[in-house]
């Protein structure tokens, strides 16, 4: 494993004929990209059939990076727009199941994750793709306006938007535990 | 989560994520000393805590990394459309003939398709009988979980409407499976939230006894957000107290002694099905886990099936 190597390093080697380059690049984000469509695709072979396209249109889009933001940014943007078109596709031929909410895992509290989930698919799908962007996929304001295309701004106001209405369809659960 | 505070909540928001600058320091000053920052901050905390339980499973193992020089052809957007076409098409016609898979039975829009699919599933022989029922619905269930609620007040209706136009053919049984090692060890641990889930069972048991279950269920759908937030000593104050005022004077200790070797039952038999959600349904012993509960249309679609194969 390059550890040392940041992920534009490693872009940079792959495009250079270095194939162990992008192994490594799919190891960093095998899980994140996994978990991007798993949380918004009801079916998971088709999720792992989008995360695949996701690491397919990387490979053959490879030549024409580059480094104008940070890696993880750009390669959400690619899942996103992935997402939107398996949405579209899924709206034209009422084939696929495509949904807000996908599985929950019962490593997790089922209940509480399954409240989760389905208080998420209650929100706007604008809001919704930006608090899931901050808080699944961890990205800045800066990239999230970058990866749906609007300002920081707008970024903000759906963020605060998602969490308070959140917030208010939770009611609170877990706060008064922690507390 | 306020909007009237003089800093305004998207920029102290911002500061709590980290994404705005604070030149001289003075939001982090006034942070500091605000009462409406630090609880928007708590908000903040919660949300994103609670966010965090939806966690999804690992990486399947076939998920490789793409060969190195694969390209797709480049289609035209005419031939993708018949492409699809042709796996729709293809896809409608092989869905019948496919191996069942419980958690897909949701997702099938086409009646005829869900009825070819629904007889396809898996059963398990639970063992009942129950004088002249032909559909036995068994939901496991937890009190103080919402799903469990949200699906018992939506299959509720459709129950009852059976139950008035073909009394006694479809029967709800109930088995307990409460979140909570205190009284379920077969449960990798008590879930947050579910501290009151073993009184919660036993007093639906106790009120069930005494013809009272439904009054005690509603009440505990109608508290549950109030009682997950509490201690196991206050749940379960609230929960005796509600009993009380529903039977009037109950030795509680001796009630709950009675019930618990049916309670104990239920678990066993969860854990011989490998109960793992809560609510699980089986309907005539097809199993409805949890990621793909049925719509109470769908339910409905199913009991009236089985009713169907049951008088052939």
């Amino acid at each position: 494993m390059r550890t040392g190597q940041t992920d534009d390093d490693l872009m940079a080697a792959f495009r250079a004929g270095d194939r162990r380059a992008f192994d490594e690049l799919f190891e960093r984000y095998r899980q994140p990209v996994w978990a991007f469509f798993r949380r918004r695709v009801v079916d998971p072979s088709r999720a792992e059939e989008l995360a695949q396209d996701v690491f397919v249109a990387l490979l053959n889009a490879a030549h024409r990076y580059e480094p104008r933001g940070a890696f993880r940014s750009y390669l959400f943007g690619v899942a996103f727009r992935t997402m939107g078109a398996a949405r579209r596709e899924a709206r034209n031929h009422e084939a696929l199941a495509v949904d807000a909410g996908g599985q929950t895992t019962s490593t997790s509290d089922p209940a509480a994750a399954l409240w989760v989930r389905d208080a998420l698919a209650a929100l706007d799908e604008p809001d919704r793709e930006v608090l899931m962007l901050r808080e699944y996929e961890q990205l800045s304001y800066d990239e999230i306006a970058v990866v749906i295309n609007v300002s920081v701004n707008t970024v903000r106001m759906r963020l605060f938007r998602a969490r308070a209405a959140l917030k208010a369809a939770l009611d609170g659960r877990g706060q008064k535990r922690r507390a | 989560m306020t909007t009237t505070h003089h800093l305004p909540a998207e920029d102290a928001m911002a500061f709590f994520d980290g994404e705005q600058t604070d030149p001289g320091g003075r939001t982090a000053a006034h942070v500091q000393s605000c009462a409406t920052c630090q609880a928007l901050a708590q908000d903040l905390n919660s949300v994103s805590a609670l966010v965090s339980e939806w966690t999804v499973e690992p990486t399947p193992d076939h998920l490789v990394a793409p060969p190195g020089h694969a390209r797709r052809i480049p289609l035209s957007r005419a031939s993708k459309l018949i492409l699809v076409a042709a796996a729709c098409a293809l896809l409608y016609i092989a869905l019948p003939f496919l191996p069942a898979t419980p958690g897909s039975v949701r997702q099938i829009e086409d009646p005829a398709v869900f009825s070819t699919h629904w007889t396809r599933q898996p059963r398990v022989d639970l063992g009942l009988q129950i004088g002249g029922a032909r559909v036995i619905v068994v939901a496991f269930m937890d009190w103080l979980c919402h799903p469990c609620k949200k699906y018992s007040l939506a299959y509720d209706p459709v129950l009852s409407r059976y139950e008035r136009d073909r009394p006694g053919q479809v029967k709800l049984i109930v088995r307990d499976w409460p979140w909570n090692q205190a009284c379920n060890p077969r449960v990798p641990k008590t879930m947050r939230g579910h501290e009151g889930s073993c009184m919660a069972a036993l007093a639906v048991r106790i009120a069930r006894d005494r013809g009272k279950a439904e009054a005690m269920i509603a009440w505990l759908f109608e508290n549950i957000e109030r009682l997950i937030l509490m201690s196991e000593e206050e749940v379960s104050a609230a929960i005796k107290q509600e009993l009380q005022r529903l039977l009037g004077r109950l030795d509680f200790d001796a009630a709950a002694a009675a019930v618990r070797p049916a309670f104990n039952q239920d678990l066993a038999e969860g854990a011989t099905l490998a109960i793992n959600a809560t609510p699980t349904f089986f309907i005539n012993g097809v199993r409805i886990p949890m990621d793909g509960q049925l719509t109470p249309e769908y339910f409905d679609r199913a009991i009236a099936l089985e009713l169907k194969s049951a008088t052939r």
